[in-house]
């Protein structure tokens, strides 16, 4: 049960999320009720859509981010090193897409964001230009650190993102 | 264009002054900033007959390496500007001026 939640939860994130921001889009066409036009009506709906599908997205691409980070711990408990540098790839282009979504006025965040794709980086290309059987144990414990303090900015990221901000919020 | 050497002082400015925050990477030696999405690499590392250099890694907001600039590229003056603020990167990644007020509020001084 545990495992079938490890590596499924990012849909079950998914849908959760789209399940909020369905609710949240029905909140403010109803707000958008009030509104003096149809075509403000319309605007504000759009707008709060948006607003909470990119929040939403941000959250979901964060929360797999924390659980890849899990995966690559687990490779590199196992020396499984070569593995660990594809999923480095894939946790940088993650990272990327979600620097890409976010609001540019969030510049702590995109900064965050940005150190942790570079720390990312330093340890594909320490296990690249050392090979797996290069890899020592400081170099093991340095990239469990580095790990973890990426896990715990993206956690603290996910969480200051959340679901239930205010509607007209921005992410 | 512009100068490498208006950056790099702009750099040690900030730093020293503590506006600009530095951070460990797993890479020994290297310490980095972002700037909105664009991250700064100080580097130091060892070149021929053991003797230090510095190499400052520019990568754009997509993650890439954008650029990078060492001894050969840089005049003597921004040399030296980089080897201070590799000094300044890693005192402020280490948090030295916190472990120094521990340290002298422990002494009473």
């Amino acid at each position: 049960m545990t495992e079938f939640w490890t590596t499924n939860w990012g849909d079950a994130a998914t849908a959760l999320g789209i399940l909020v921001s369905l609710i949240g889009l029905g909140w403010a066409i109803r707000e958008a009720h009030g509104a003096r036009s149809a075509a403000q009506a319309a605007q504000i709906a759009a707008n709060e859509a948006r607003d909470r599908m990119a929040r939403h997205l941000q959250t979901v691409d964060l929360q797999r981010g924390i659980g890849l980070i899990g995966r690559i711990k687990d490779l590199h408990a196992n020396n499984r090193w070569e593995a660990a540098t594809e999923h480095y790839q894939t946790l940088r282009e993650m990272l990327s897409d979600v620097i890409v979504r976010c609001p540019e006025e969030k510049t702590e965040f995109r900064q965050k964001l940005a150190i942790a794709r570079s720390n990312i980086t330093a340890m594909d290309n320490r296990v690249r230009e050392r090979g797996a059987e290069g890899v020592s144990e400081d170099d093991r414990s340095q990239f469990g650190q580095g790990l973890n303090d990426i896990q715990s900015d993206l956690e603290e990221l996910a969480s200051d993102l959340g679901f239930g901000d205010a509607p007209g919020g921005t992410a | 264009m512009t100068d490498l050497g208006h950056i790099l002082a702009g750099l040690v400015q900030r730093t020293d002054e503590g506006s600009l925050k530095w951070n460990r990477t797993v890479q020994n030696n290297q310490f980095v900033t972002a700037l909105d999405a664009i991250v700064i690499a100080v580097v130091e590392y060892e070149a021929d007959w053991g003797k230090r250099r510095y190499r400052l890694d520019i990568f754009d907001e997509a993650g890439e390496l954008a650029d990078s600039f060492d001894f050969r590229d840089t005049t003597p003056e921004q040399v030296s500007q980089l080897e201070r603020l590799f000094v300044l990167a890693r005192r402020s990644a280490n948090k030295v001026d916190s472990t120094l007020q521990k340290i002298a509020k422990a002494l009473e001084i």
